[in-house]
């Protein structure tokens, strides 16, 4: 309940910086450009793309840009969350409450997702719209809308960890980058082969967001991603918590 | 242990920031209906003492118990009645004002009715009904200290913390911030800290002076030591006589002496016994050079626990 009222005191303070609206507005902009490129691309050359559905090019193209778009922007919108509450010492009001500092991560946490899940729906209605048109296959546009949605409540996590580390919210959005490029490289680490090749690129963020994309929803994929989430979101409490110490 | 009875409970708190103690060995009680004044000069651990009480810094040894429940072991308890203006008001600039005391009484687990009620009665006891609504940035200094100070006293805790509540204030606030505290002092246990001395004597009635850390002194602000005590001098003499002699003097009531001939005689009379003092040292040839009244205040009482000490070593 209290993770609750935290979650939406989160979500109104990011809809009152400017920040989301611009950088939610530009994503939208980019996504309905990438759709009718890719939809026209589609549509004029019915040869090249034989064979294949318009839910795993277009949908499925778009659904990836999406996805690299806003997993490039969230670090700047969970960038703040806790280091803007270190620098102003409003952490103290969340400290001398009666409450645990596991809801103040899930509150947090929440009310990040709930920011991410509004434009997520924007975007699944984007690529909806092409009912009009065709009929895209729901299925596939749901896991890949769940894929997305996992990926970000990842990227979301590890960015509230990283805004845990400092007071200065633009080292919390380079902490979280330097962490996603990380999760990146791993998946060329993997693409060598060796031993632990096999680790590295399980450990790789991309391919397992590319599954649920081709709506393969395979358990150890969604495994990962709340594996991954709740590692970060366990770190983010445990240095809330030492944050009372070191002060 | 009395930890069951007192609504806070001190016993033997430290807290060390690396090598250097900023409080030692500090155990206090304190009931509803007091007001404990922390006194002492910048850097003597006020901050870091209140901190601890709220739970926001957990000391390095000792306990903390506020109504029964162990700060460490039970803080959703212990947290439950403390309210806590820490020394930077805690305040969300891009909320208003009841936006932003709505969301302080629900994180102290109120919800709906009961929080809208404490809020139009916190804003009534800090004077913030005309600014509800307003931005939380675009007030000025004392408006967002009373914010802070609404936040504290929201859901009526039993114990009230204010670390430096006057400060930002203006004077016409700061009168009002007094009897605010006074008002609440009579329901609730406070304790706020301060380096205006005259705040003490207007809203305490119990004050501490911290000192590198250690408690220096703790007592009551209304003692006799301080108002209704018996009026005394400081004399010295250049040939003092037996303490005796000076005893005898009509209308003194005691005499404390030491070596070097300084006395310090309790006077019946403000006005007629130091004069018989002055004539008996004249015609007894004491070589009276100095007759001082003493002020035993808040001021003295301070100055010789922090400055002087300080100076001294």
């Amino acid at each position: 309940m209290i993770s609750i009222t935290i979650a939406m005191h989160e979500f109104r303070r990011l809809l009152r910086s400017p920040l989301p609206w611009f950088l939610f507005a530009l994503v939208h902009f980019l996504e309905a450009m990438v759709l009718f490129q890719m939809l026209s691309a589609y549509l004029e050359q019915q040869a090249v793309w034989q064979g294949f559905g318009i839910t795993e090019t277009v949908v499925a193209g778009t659904l990836r840009m999406a996805g690299m778009m806003l997993v490039l922007v969230t670090p700047f919108l969970t960038m703040r969350l806790c280091s803007d509450e270190q620098r102003h010492g409003t952490l103290s009001l969340l400290h001398a409450a009666p409450i645990r500092v596991s809801q103040v991560v899930i509150g947090k946490f929440l009310g990040i997702l709930l920011l991410l899940a509004c434009s997520l729906a924007l975007t699944a209605l984007l690529v909806i719209s092409l009912r009009v048109g065709t009929a895209p296959d729901p299925g596939q546009i749901g896991a890949g809308i769940l894929g997305l949605f996992l990926l970000l409540s990842t990227v979301s996590a590890i960015g509230l960890f990283c805004s845990t580390l400092t007071r200065q919210p633009a080292q919390a959005a380079a902490g979280t980058f330097a962490g996603l490029f990380l999760l990146w490289i791993l998946n060329l680490a993997g693409a060598n082969a060796g031993s632990l090749a096999g680790i590295f690129s399980w450990l790789a963020l991309l391919p397992h967001y590319s599954s649920l994309l081709s709506g393969m929803f395979d358990t150890a994929d969604v495994a990962y991603f709340l594996i991954l989430t709740g590692g970060f979101l366990i770190l983010a409490g445990w240095r809330l918590d030492t944050l009372r110490e070191y002060r | 242990m009395t930890t069951a009875q007192a609504l806070l409970s001190v016993n033997g708190i430290s807290r060390r920031y690396g090598n250097r103690s900023a409080v030692v060995d500090v155990s206090f009680e304190l009931d509803r209906g007091q007001v404990l004044g922390l006194l002492g000069p910048n850097g003597a651990g006020k901050t870091t003492t209140l901190q601890m009480l709220s739970g926001v810094l957990p000391p390095t040894t000792g306990q903390i118990h506020i109504g029964g429940h162990d700060l460490l072991r039970q803080p959703e308890r212990a947290k439950a009645l403390i309210g806590y203006l820490p020394e930077q008001p805690p305040l969300y600039l891009d909320l208003t004002v009841d936006e932003y005391l709505l969301y302080c009484a629900r994180l102290h687990l109120m919800s709906g009715a009961g929080a809208r009620t404490a809020l139009e009665r916190s804003k009534g006891l800090c004077g913030l009904k005309d600014v509800g609504g307003r931005l939380i940035a675009n007030l000025s200094g004392g408006f967002q200290q009373r914010v802070g100070i609404a936040q504290a006293l929201i859901h009526s805790p039993a114990l009230i913390i204010l670390d430096e509540p006057a400060a930002g204030l203006d004077p016409g606030q700061n009168l009002e911030l007094r009897a605010l505290i006074r008002e609440l002092g009579k329901e609730h246990a406070i304790i706020m800290s301060t380096h205006i001395l005259s705040e003490i004597q207007a809203c305490c009635d119990r004050v501490q002076i911290l000192h590198e850390g250690r408690m220096a002194l703790d007592e009551r602000v209304q003692s006799s030591r301080w108002d209704a005590g018996p009026y005394s001098v400081d004399v010295a003499l250049q040939n003092p006589p037996a303490v005796e002699a000076l005893r005898v003097i009509r209308g003194v009531l005691n005499v404390v002496g030491n070596d070097e001939g300084r006395f310090r005689i309790e006077c019946a009379d403000p006005a007629e016994t130091p004069a018989r003092i002055a004539a008996q040292a004249a015609a007894s040839g004491w070589g009276l050079y100095e007759l001082a009244p003493r002020r035993d205040s808040l001021e003295t009482t301070y100055l010789r626990f922090t400055g002087a000490a300080a100076n001294g070593t």
